[in-house]
């Protein structure tokens, strides 16, 4: 009994010294200077974000579209590997004729205006969605209808992976103001500020304001980081990425974009128009010493529009090595006149895609090839190259996550292959992906495609751009294998840091 | 004694401060300013040779691009080439030499020839260079159009000796920022480049590189103004708190042709860190060498003091009569000896000790033995004589009387002495009373005055006037009176006088028996009052022993004046009684 009443004592004692260290431990907590390292509890941050020549010549559009990335969502999205994974939809199935999909819904979703996001919105949205983003492929869709309050049901005319794969379109709702179902939402018809959705399903987020500024260039931008006048850079210009790599200050985030550079043909034109003259043009450029030399390696060589890391890539797929002799050979079977080949790669005014064209032109010029470089703005390009008044684009094109991305580029009935690119060959092979009834078929026709895009190349394709992204560490990022970090924004919360270097 | 002892520890302990603490507290605090002095001065050498590296390779680095731009503008102007040529010459130039973000060829009029750009240039000839670079013009630091500081490199194109045209380029010093991003020292050493107006056009801080950015004068800073008050390119240096309050050493160099400044700064944490590790290690090594020290000389010196004082408390015990007391020191030194030698001695003793008190033993048995002998002998003759003589038929009454009254008397003395032996044996209580002294001692003087008749000794009194009362037991001081008085008649020749008197003296009473005898030698008047102790031929020395322990039992005092040859007094002083215990005594 003794020894009972001592043990209790003992555990009275003990849980008394605990009670007393878990209060000094508040007190101190509570005592402590709020410009410590940790995550602040105010909710009142704002996120500055910089962004270059999203699209100089219009550049409300270029805010618009980044605004769309943070305000709006889609049914799945891709994933790195080019495979669907729900986003507002919590599952789905494709019955076994293959040319329907029943999606179900998450429950929970509303738009940020309140309304919910059931069966029956789907239902009355995604046709005018699904127009939008798949362009004349939207036809093959039959009928949307609601099955049941979170469950709907899509047609199409015939079976297609295309089908799962157009579903990654972002749904908002009609009517001038962007109104979807993200955690940010776009402030009254604002281009370049939002607000946080404190109604977001998966929780308010933390920053409560994200105001964008474009620049004139990434350097532009970056300066202005370094300023301290913005949280976060849009891209960073491998220029800056050295020097920003030890900061302490700001995290960078690298990684390969679904975007490729190519220098586009137009293989209308006469002095394109051969495929063997294309052909050679390939097997002219060193990719290697064009990431080196211009994009300072960081960017990954490329030689065709499949993603490596595309689950349906296929492993013995021919590459453009390098090969001078081959090109040669090739360029002196292709070119009709004994004067040589010349032809003008249009290119805007981005100091990168300057520095890559004329690289490309310099090994082009050893083997005899005269590409003129002339640059114009982006708009102007566009202008030129739906009027076929052009040889040679120097662009960015998207290559991914999935392949209905390259059919949107590259098919020449895309409404959004804004430059004609492409030929029957690349058609043929893009439709035989588009129409693959199952996961063997899809690997197949994305070989056939990769072997199309050798034998009768619609492009140069360069390198897989690899970018960065700059946040301040004032911004706890909550970052995730394999996404951007865009897509996390709503978990990042403010961190009150003292810049070291904001004196003036 | 312990005071003794202290000093003897602090004496040691002294000993072993100025002999071996102090010299080598002394080579510590000595060696850790060396080391401390050395160490910077090294330091500061050593960033200091960074600093003339540092300016040189940015003065090698910029040169060389002038250069290479002369070298350019010879191919353009010499070798007639046409303007597509010039132009694919120059796109290729900005592609192998990224230091250049842009060259352009002008002609005499400023008219763009060819250019590296795709689109329009953005290089302008200078108007205002202030600097050349051999043959080549190098604008002051400005701002491009994204704020951040640039310069133009521009050279004279001349064709038959004649003004031909211009070809500038923007020199890239972003790209000179990767070479002094290069310049590191430790983790957080860093350089920066300042202009001569003071911009900032470099900083290897990749977190102080917004500085650039922000244009940043750096005409306040401390090794800016120093270095360029130089008229040497001897690098300076300069201890102080940099902007986020952290000491910083910061070293300075110049590049004159330039008349750039290279700064080099470090916390002077981190440069210091590694004279600050040797510090602290020498420090804790001189500190341990300390502590080993003092506890070496704490174990020595307490092997060596703690025999002393083992032999000192020896020394005191035997002193003390502790004759047992030994010292236990097991040592094969001289100190170990000593303490044999000690031990053997303290045997020695306790043998001698013993020895004496054997013989005392013997000598006081002797002595007790003829004194009873001698003490009995007498009075049993007598006794013998007179019972023999008594029972002869021919003694008359009168004799028969005296024999008989001869018997008792010797019987009286015979009782007498054997009570005396039992009192040491075993002391009588005592009891005390109030008692009247003059009375006391008048009934033992009327006793005792015939054996001083007998003695041809004349006994005298002198009583105090009134009651003189005491507590006391009156048979135990008239045993002590009668002991000072017999001997006192014993010790008193023929003739002689001994006289009894009474006097009251303060609070005591005091009573004294003086006679004109032969004195006690000094050398046996300590002595008198033990037992077996006495100066007459017969008797065993128990009466003045016997007085003594009587007297102290009733609170008195009891001593002896003597002189050989003159005679001796004893003094008794008693505590005196009041009135009313007098008036009790009395009745």
């Amino acid at each position: 009994m003794g020894n009972l009443g001592g043990k209790v004592r003992r555990q009275l004692t003990v849980r008394g010294w605990l009670a007393l260290l878990c209060a000094a431990t508040t007190v101190v907590s509570a005592c402590r200077k709020p410009n410590d390292d940790h995550v602040a509890s105010t909710r009142r941050a704002t996120l500055n974000v910089g962004a270059a020549q999203l699209t100089p010549d219009s550049p409300i559009a270029g805010l618009r579209q980044l605004s769309q990335l943070l305000a709006l969502e889609g049914l799945a999205r891709a994933g790195d590997d080019g495979r669907m994974q729900p986003w507002l939809a919590e599952s789905w199935t494709s019955p076994d004729d293959g040319r329907s999909v029943v999606v179900k819904l998450k429950p929970v979703v509303k738009f940020q205006d309140g309304e919910p996001f059931d069966a029956g919105t789907a239902a009355r949205l995604l046709p005018d969605t699904l127009r939008s983003f798949m362009g004349s492929l939207a036809g093959e869709v039959v009928s949307i209808t609601p099955v049941n309050p979170t469950t709907v049901a899509i047609q199409f005319r015939q079976r297609s992976p295309f089908l799962i794969e157009a579903l990654e379109a972002t749904i908002r709702k009609p009517g001038p103001a962007m109104i979807g179902t993200g955690p940010f939402m776009i402030e009254g018809n604002s281009t370049t500020d939002l607000r946080a959705n404190h109604s977001y399903y998966l929780g308010a987020p933390a920053i409560e304001r994200i105001t964008v500024s474009n620049h004139a260039s990434v350097r532009t931008a970056w300066a202005e980081m370094l300023r301290n006048r913005l949280d976060m850079l849009w891209e960073v210009g491998s220029d800056a990425l050295d020097s920003m790599k030890n900061s302490s200050s700001i995290s960078l985030f690298t990684y390969t974009r679904h975007y490729q550079h190519v220098i586009a043909f137009n293989t209308q034109s006469a002095a394109l128009r051969s495929p063997e003259i294309r052909r050679g043009l390939n097997f002219a450029v060193d990719r290697a010493t064009v990431v080196h030399s211009a994009l300072r390696d960081n960017g990954i060589p490329s030689s065709g529009p499949i993603s490596p890391r595309h689950w349906a890539f296929p492993p013995d797929a021919q590459q453009f090595d390098f090969d001078a002799r081959q090109a040669a050979g090739l360029l002196a079977r292709g070119r009709r006149k004994s004067d040589g080949i010349h032809f003008t790669c249009l290119v805007p005014p981005d100091s990168i895609d300057e520095r890559i064209a004329l690289e490309v032109k310099r090994e082009l010029a050893v083997l005899g090839v005269d590409m003129a470089v002339e640059e114009a703005s982006r708009d102007e390009i566009v202008t030129r190259a739906a009027n076929q008044r052009y040889e040679a684009v120097m662009t960015e094109v998207i290559s991914g996550p999935t392949l209905f991305r390259q059919y949107l580029v590259w098919h020449t009935k895309s409404p959004s292959n804004w430059g004609h690119f492409g030929n029957a060959t690349i058609d043929g092979s893009l439709d035989e992906v588009r129409q693959a009834p199952d996961e063997a078929a899809y690997r197949t026709a994305a070989a056939h495609l990769q072997r199309a895009f050798m034998d009768d190349p619609p492009a140069i394709f360069l390198a897989w751009s690899v970018r960065a992204r700059a946040i301040s560490k004032r911004f706890a990022v909550e970052a995730e294998e394999g996404r951007d970090e865009l897509s996390t924004i709503r978990l990042w919360k403010p961190v009150n840091i003292e810049p070291r270097a904001s004196h003036n | 004694m312990a005071l003794r002892i202290r000093r003897i520890a602090t004496r040691f302990a002294l000993l072993l401060g100025i002999a071996a603490v102090v010299p080598l507290v002394a080579y510590g605090a000595v060696s850790i300013l060396s080391l401390r002095r050395g160490t910077r001065e090294s330091v500061v050498n050593g960033n200091q040779n960074v600093a003339v590296r540092a300016a040189e390779e940015i003065r090698r680095y910029v040169v060389t691009n002038a250069e290479l731009l002369k070298a350019l503008a010879a191919d353009l102007q010499d070798t007639g080439l046409d303007t597509r040529q010039q132009d694919q010459i120059l796109k290729n130039y900005v592609l192998q030499f990224r230091e250049f973000r842009e060259i352009t060829l002008f002609d005499e009029h400023g008219a763009m020839v060819a250019s590296s750009r795709v689109g329009k240039p953005r290089v302008a000839i200078p108007k205002d260079a202030p600097l050349t670079i051999n043959g080549v013009s190098m604008s002051p630091i400005r701002v491009d159009e994204d704020l951040l500081p640039t310069s133009v490199f521009a050279i004279r194109l001349t064709r038959l000796n004649q003004p031909s045209g211009w070809l500038a380029g923007e020199f890239s010093l972003e790209e000179m920022w990767r070479m002094v991003d290069q310049i590191r020292i430790g983790d957080h050493g860093f350089a920066m480049v300042v202009a001569p107006g003071g911009e900032l056009i470099a900083h290897g801080d990749p977190d102080k590189k917004a500085l650039v950015a922000q244009t940043r004068s750096m005409s306040g800073h401390p090794l800016f103004a120093a270095a360029r008050t130089r008229q040497d390119a001897t690098p300076v240096s300069q201890e102080y708190t940099g902007e986020d309050g952290r000491s910083q050493l910061g070293v300075a160099a110049r590049i004159a042709q330039l008349g750039w400044t290279v700064i080099v700064e470090q916390p002077t944490r981190e440069a210091y860190a590694n004279a600050t590790v040797l510090q602290r290690q020498l420090v804790v090594a001189i500190s341990f060498a300390l502590l080993v020290m003092i506890a070496v000389g704490y174990l020595f010196g307490r092997s060596f003091i703690n025999p002393i004082l083992a032999l000192q408390r020896g020394t005191h015990d035997i002193a003390a009569g502790q004759l047992e007391a030994r010292v236990d020191i097991r040592r094969d030194d001289e100190l170990g000896g000593l303490g044999e030698a000690f031990n053997t001695m303290a045997d020695r003793l306790v043998k001698l000790q013993d020895d004496v008190k054997r013989q005392e033993r013997q000598a006081m048995f002797g002595r007790v033995a003829a004194g009873l002998v001698h003490d009995l002998s007498h009075p049993i003759q007598n006794i013998g004589n007179s019972t023999r003589l008594l029972l002869r038929d021919d003694a008359d009454a009168a004799s028969r009387d005296m024999f008989r009254r001869t018997i008792e008397r010797e019987l009286e003395t015979l009782k007498r002495f054997m009570d005396d032996l039992r009192n040491v044996v075993k002391p009588k209580p005592i009891e005390r009373f109030p008692m009247e002294v003059n009375g006391s001692v008048a009934e033992i003087v009327d006793v005792m005055r015939p054996e001083g008749e007998r003695n041809d000794v004349a006994v005298e009194t002198q009583y105090a006037q009134g009651p003189l009362v005491i507590n006391g037991d009156r048979f135990a001081l008239g045993r002590v009176y009668r002991n000072l008085i017999s001997n006192a008649i014993q010790a008193t020749e023929p003739g002689g006088r001994v006289t009894i008197s009474t006097a009251r003296v303060g609070d005591q009473v005091r009573i004294d028996v003086a006679d004109t005898g032969s004195g006690i030698p000094p050398d046996r008047l300590p002595a008198i009052f033990d037992d077996f102790v006495t100066t007459k031929r017969r008797g065993l020395g128990l009466g003045l022993a016997i007085s003594k322990r009587i007297v102290e039992q009733l609170d008195g005092t009891i001593t002896v004046v003597s002189e050989v040859g003159r005679g001796t007094a004893f003094t008794l002083r008693f505590p005196a009684r009041d009135e009313g215990s007098a008036r009790a005594a009395a009745s």
